[in-house]
């Protein structure tokens, strides 16, 4: 009972809307972008260099577009954003833009820019919470997922450019929680995750390395049980509500909790899982709920900067992910190793850099 | 097995070697960029510890010693 009353706090925390907002923000724009990458990609000698394009231009300057958005907290990077990325769809379908690729850098760009826009949002308004930042994040899987299969269909590009247009008026009313006035150091104050002892740039070293270790986990789960559309959607909804519960979870029952457990028991879903759909979903969501953790992790040592912390996020994401483009494995034995190793090598860093548990934020709410 | 793409994809490499090597540029500089920046504010940070100045703070710190004392009431 206390658990539920917890989890129900966590959920209507102060400034939660910030997040449900970003959340449909988030969806509609990997909409887009997803739609866009796959239509573009097709066959030919550009068949994967195009989604690294987009991996890159998209994801690595977020810590630089993040910097400059902690300067200048004023520029509502999402709006920015969101025009240059129907610009850019647009440019896909009419040949505004001369080539694929200079719309591919616009689409990018704005990717970026909506990125950071959303993260400073969530972070700044969460007084020092995960969940916003998660349940902004979330959104994120389901676009992606939506956005290929869409790619599938017929569906014209103005339908898409549309419904990102749709985003623009809750981008609008998001950036009220913003409170550009405050300074950042002030509105992150209540994000104080990381032990004192350790040394800032260590836990900002080791936080990135858990991303990266995770984002390439990710192209190693045996995921023999995935064969049709609809497990595909199945596994990114269950990537999407293990983002979203990371956060949830952290504010109702303690950051390390959350981090440790839901790592630690990720690993035996997902290898049990290789040919079982459920347990496997069940493991993925678990493997999914660190990314916040890491976030707040950056967040407690470089609290004047959250665009510059979530930047470091996702550039450690992109780095997780290229070598896929490069190297691959399809043996299970292999990537069984692989994902031991490196949960272990997760597990130890949590445990290293996470201060332990003296405050939950649901419980806190609730005794106030 | 481990399939080796990068090689496997030796004639494929020639043609989009341009191309990665500008994206893997654009990487470096960046992180570079983002690890100045992330000195820069963790020295921000350290200072605000070791001075109990904070810069954000309106008005004056301790550290300016213009704030009232113990030593004022002597």
């Amino acid at each position: 009972m206390i658990a539920i009353t917890r989890i129900r706090y966590a959920l209507t925390g102060k400034n939660i809307g910030s997040g449900w907002m970003y959340f449909y923000i988030h969806f509609a724009m990997e909409v887009l972008c997803y739609f866009c990458i796959k239509q573009q990609t097709g066959p030919g000698s550009f068949l994967w260099l195009f989604p690294l394009a987009y991996d890159v231009l998209a994801f690595v300057p977020q810590a630089l577009v993040g910097y400059i958005n902690d300067r200048f907290p004023r520029f509502n990077a999402a709006l920015t954003g969101t025009i240059m990325m129907c610009l850019a769809a647009a440019s896909f379908r009419l040949g505004i833009l001369p080539g694929r690729y200079p719309a591919l850098v616009l689409l990018c760009a704005g990717n970026a820019l909506t990125h950071v826009g959303g993260a400073q949002v969530t972070i700044r308004s969460s007084r020092g919470r995960l969940s916003h930042s998660a349940i902004f994040v979330a959104g994120g899987a389901f676009g992606v997922i939506t956005g290929t299969m869409l790619a599938k269909t017929a569906l014209p590009y103005s339908v898409v450019i549309l419904f990102m247009l749709t985003a623009i008026p809750f981008i609008i009313i998001a950036e009220k929680y913003k409170e550009p006035d405050k300074s950042a150091a002030q509105l992150c104050s209540g994000f104080d995750y990381a032990r004192q002892d350790v040394p800032a740039a260590a836990v900002i070293a080791l936080s990135c390395m858990v991303v990266m270790l995770r984002s390439y986990m990710g192209f190693c789960l045996p995921l023999a049980w995935k064969t049709t559309s609809l497990h595909a959607v199945l596994l990114y909804a269950a990537m999407g509500t293990g983002k979203a519960a990371g956060g949830i979870l952290a504010d109702a029952f303690g950051v390390k909790k959350t981090a440790l457990i839901s790592a630690a028991a990720s690993l035996p879903f997902v290898l049990l899982g290789n040919k079982i759909m459920l347990v496997s979903l069940l493991g993925i969501m678990l493997f999914s709920m660190t990314m916040s953790v890491s976030l707040a992790l950056i967040v407690s040592v470089m609290k004047s900067a959250p665009g510059l912390s979530f930047g470091y996020t996702t550039t450690a994401l992109t780095l997780g992910v290229l070598p896929i483009f490069f190297f691959g494995s399809s043996s299970y034995a292999v990537n069984s190793v692989i994902l031991s190793v490196f949960t272990v090598v997760c597990l130890a860093a949590f445990a290293l850099i996470i201060r332990k548990d003296v405050k939950v934020n649901a419980q806190s709410q609730i005794y106030s | 097995m481990l399939s080796l793409r990068f090689i496997l994809d030796a004639f494929l490499w020639q043609q989009v070697k341009p191309g990665t090597l500008i994206l893997a540029a654009i990487t470096a500089v960046i992180i570079i960029l983002s690890i100045i920046f992330t000195a820069i504010e963790l020295r921000k940070a350290k200072n605000i510890t070791d001075d109990g100045r904070d810069e954000y703070a309106v008005g004056p710190s301790p550290a300016d010693g213009d704030m009232p004392s113990a030593d004022d009431t002597d």
